[in-house]
């Protein structure tokens, strides 16, 4: 109880206040402003929370989070231009109802979902992550290993049309992971005979590199290419006051409750994500809905199954993080880095190590869900406002970002040479269809996995490996068994499905 | 016979090689002493990464390519979307995270990038040789002028924004 005390006011503290505050302040920048999505943004603020107390610097991420899950409505609804891709599934319903005069309705019940999906996924990761992880308690080594290439393959068969090419990303991150001081033996690997490398490839670097980066060359890239056909054009934006009634709440509540549900269930599940749970949300929602709506022309209950399931997908994807130490998203992938920068490893140690802390990060996270309440109802249309940045704004001071973001990590300018470095990379693998998000995750949780590797490897020659001593790692190994079939089947049918179509 | 998988294997497959057979012997010294060498993981990773890339390219040419669809304009929201999403996400199942660009539009030559990279360049060498603060101004001023800025002021304004931010770090001791 002491403990709960101690944590609920590390979180209620001035200083942790205002960081949530801040944090949810950027994120509805980051979310209303198309350019820049909330993993870059998250890369690029980690290292701004370097002076601040764990709670006060995990509060401000997860405020960036949350909030620019909320933000990201307000493109989609005002200007049909999504501010985040998990928003783009908003801009089916949300656009029409801007059209219609309605988009201040549109607006608010994006904002009045976002936030009931994220506060009640954040109370299902108060509930869940704690028994959670007292059960990973119970993993070994062995179980760790299956349950890390089980999540590796699973993302990386939902991470694009193929899945060898993200098994091969997955593989690759993997492969970058293992640049450094090998763990037994302190031998450098791959270093290349630079003493900068012996601590492994910068994290940072590497996150805000083939995120934050390689996006702005991407944005910039696509912003030139219109440039040059001509086809660039500023939209402007509708607006017109609406209300709305207590009856219309009523009559969208049960699909609030639903889709929050799916982002729930996509959030816990590594891999799947935000988009995917908007999206989910929405095709549910309109499978299920009643007659009289008005799907595909301006339905509210569209934009609420979108943003209620986003919003929820964000706390949902902190279980298996704080359960088994296993990012279930890249947003999830960054905050390890800023658990480790402060000196914090993610993981079901966390509760028994860290609990006051643990403590000031969950009261830290239903501030943040009233602060986006309060903050986002108050400055709706300023933020519609924000949403009008020309890209030859956001690309230079974002780039300049990523820049100063890499160097404050090692205070070396070979930080930002990596940063650049990724970004190509970054750039070149998406460009040829490879996922830099099943990358990102495989560099994240490389180390452990060599490590529970080796351990592996280690139990196996002294007592051997007797599958009734493993039961969770065998049911692991068979459902990546049972993924890699379903994927592979998927992508091959998908293939000759589209081939048979040519014909 | 379809040229494409057999040239993606082949760059793949022959960076693996070039990493098994000359990058890990001569970059990891395999002390067998205790526990695992020092080059085992590298070395099994490699091969991994091989073995799908074989797979990968097996499975493409088995397989019948799909037609390419016809582009998509760029107002519709799908269209946007799928921009927006084929830059980052936290996950990007079918949204176009694929080397065909989003919507089945052909994918932008390589000048755009090559122009912006060398751009970047310059600001770069200009935080090394010139430091942060005044490297920053003009990293933002060459980035805005590569994407086609040309108002005096505008370009004024960055430079300077681009100065204080980068000048935040000193006077915030970070």
């Amino acid at each position: 109880m002491s403990m709960i005390v101690e944590g609920f006011g590390a979180a209620l503290a001035p200083s942790s206040l205002l960081s949530i505050v801040l944090g949810v302040l950027f994120g509805y920048l980051v979310g209303v402003i198309p350019g820049l999505s909330r993993p870059a943004a998250l890369s690029i603020a980690v290292p701004l929370t370097y002076t601040m107390s764990p709670v006060s610097a995990i509060a401000f991420l997860i405020g960036i989070a949350k909030a620019s899950a909320a933000g990201g409505a307000t493109g989609a609804i005002l200007l049909n231009t999504p501010g985040e891709p998990s928003s783009a599934a908003t801009c089916f319903e949300g656009y029409p109802l801007a059209k219609a005069g309605q988009a201040t309705k549109a607006l608010k019940v994006a904002l009045y979902a976002s936030v009931f999906g994220d506060i009640c996924a954040t109370i299902v990761l108060i509930a869940l992550a704690r028994p959670l992880a007292s059960f990973a308690l119970q993993m070994g080594p062995v179980e760790m290993t299956a349950v890390m290439i089980f999540a590796l393959t699973f993302i990386a068969g939902l991470s694009g049309s193929a899945l060898s090419r993200g098994l091969i990303s997955g593989t690759l991150g993997i492969l970058l992971a293992t640049v450094g001081l090998d763990p037994e033996t302190a031998t450098p690997r791959l270093t290349f005979g630079l003493v900068e490398l012996f601590d492994g490839v910068p994290l940072l670097a590497v996150t805000v590199g083939m995120l934050a980066f390689t996006e702005m060359l991407v944005q910039a890239e696509q912003y030139l290419m219109k440039m040059k056909r001509g086809t660039h054009v500023e939209p402007t934006p509708h607006r017109h006051d609406q209300s709305l009634s207590l009856a219309e709440l009523k009559r969208v509540a049960p699909t609030a409750v639903q889709s929050t549900g799916v982002g729930i269930a996509a959030g816990i599940i590594p891999g799947l994500g935000p988009t995917i749970g908007a999206f989910l949300a929405y095709s549910i929602a309109r499978r299920t809905g009643r007659p009289g709506d008005k799907w595909g022309k301006g339905e509210i209950k569209g934009v609420v199954a979108t943003e209620a399931a986003d919003n929820a997908v964000l706390p949902a994807s902190f279980i298996p993080l704080f359960a088994i130490g296993l990012p279930g998203s890249v947003s999830a992938a960054i905050l390890v880095a800023a658990f480790m920068l402060h000196g914090v490893a993610p993981g079901p140690l966390i509760f028994e190590q860290h609990p006051d802390l643990m403590y000031g990060i969950y009261a830290a996270m239903l501030l943040a869900s009233l602060a986006m309440l309060l903050i986002g109802r108050v400055g709706l249309h300023l933020f519609a406002r924000i949403g009008d940045v020309p890209l030859t704004t956001i690309v230079p001071f974002v780039v300049l970002f990523c820049v100063l973001g890499s160097y404050l990590e090692t205070h070396t300018f070979f930080s930002i040479t990596v940063m650049m470095a990724m970004g190509v990379l970054g750039y070149v693998m998406q460009r040829f269809g490879y996922s830099v998000v099943t990358f990102l995750i495989g560099f994240v949780v490389g180390p452990l996995f060599e490590i529970s590797l080796r351990q592996s490897l280690v139990i196996a020659k002294t007592h051997g490996l007797s599958p009734l001593d493993h039961p969770i790692a065998i049911v692991f190994a068979v459902l990546t068994l049972g993924a890699v079939v379903v994927f592979a089947r998927e992508s091959l049918s998908n293939r000759t499905a589209k081939a048979a179509e040519g014909e | 016979m379809r040229t494409g998988p057999l040239v993606e294997f082949a760059v793949v497959g022959g960076l693996c090689a070039l990493a098994y057979f000359v990058l890990i012997p001569a970059q990891i010294s395999a002390q067998g002493g205790i526990g695992l060498r020092a080059d085992v993981v590298p070395r099994v990773v490699v091969v991994a990464i091989a073995l799908f890339a074989f797979l990968h390219m097996v499975a493409r040419l088995t397989i019948a390519a799909p037609p390419s669809a016809p582009a998509a304009t760029d107002e519709t929201a799908t269209g946007e979307a799928a921009s927006v999403g084929a830059a980052s996400g936290d996950a990007l199942p079918g949204e176009a995270a694929t080397g065909e660009a989003p919507s089945g539009e052909a994918a932008p030559p390589w000048r755009y990038v090559a122009r912006l990279l060398a751009v970047i360049a310059v600001g770069y060498a200009a935080i090394l040789w010139l430091g942060l603060v005044p490297g920053g101004a003009i990293l933002v001023l060459v980035i805005t002028l590569a994407l086609g800025e040309r108002r005096p002021l505008r370009l004024g304004l960055q430079a300077l924004g681009g100065a204080a931010v980068s000048g935040l770090i000193p006077l915030l001791g970070l």
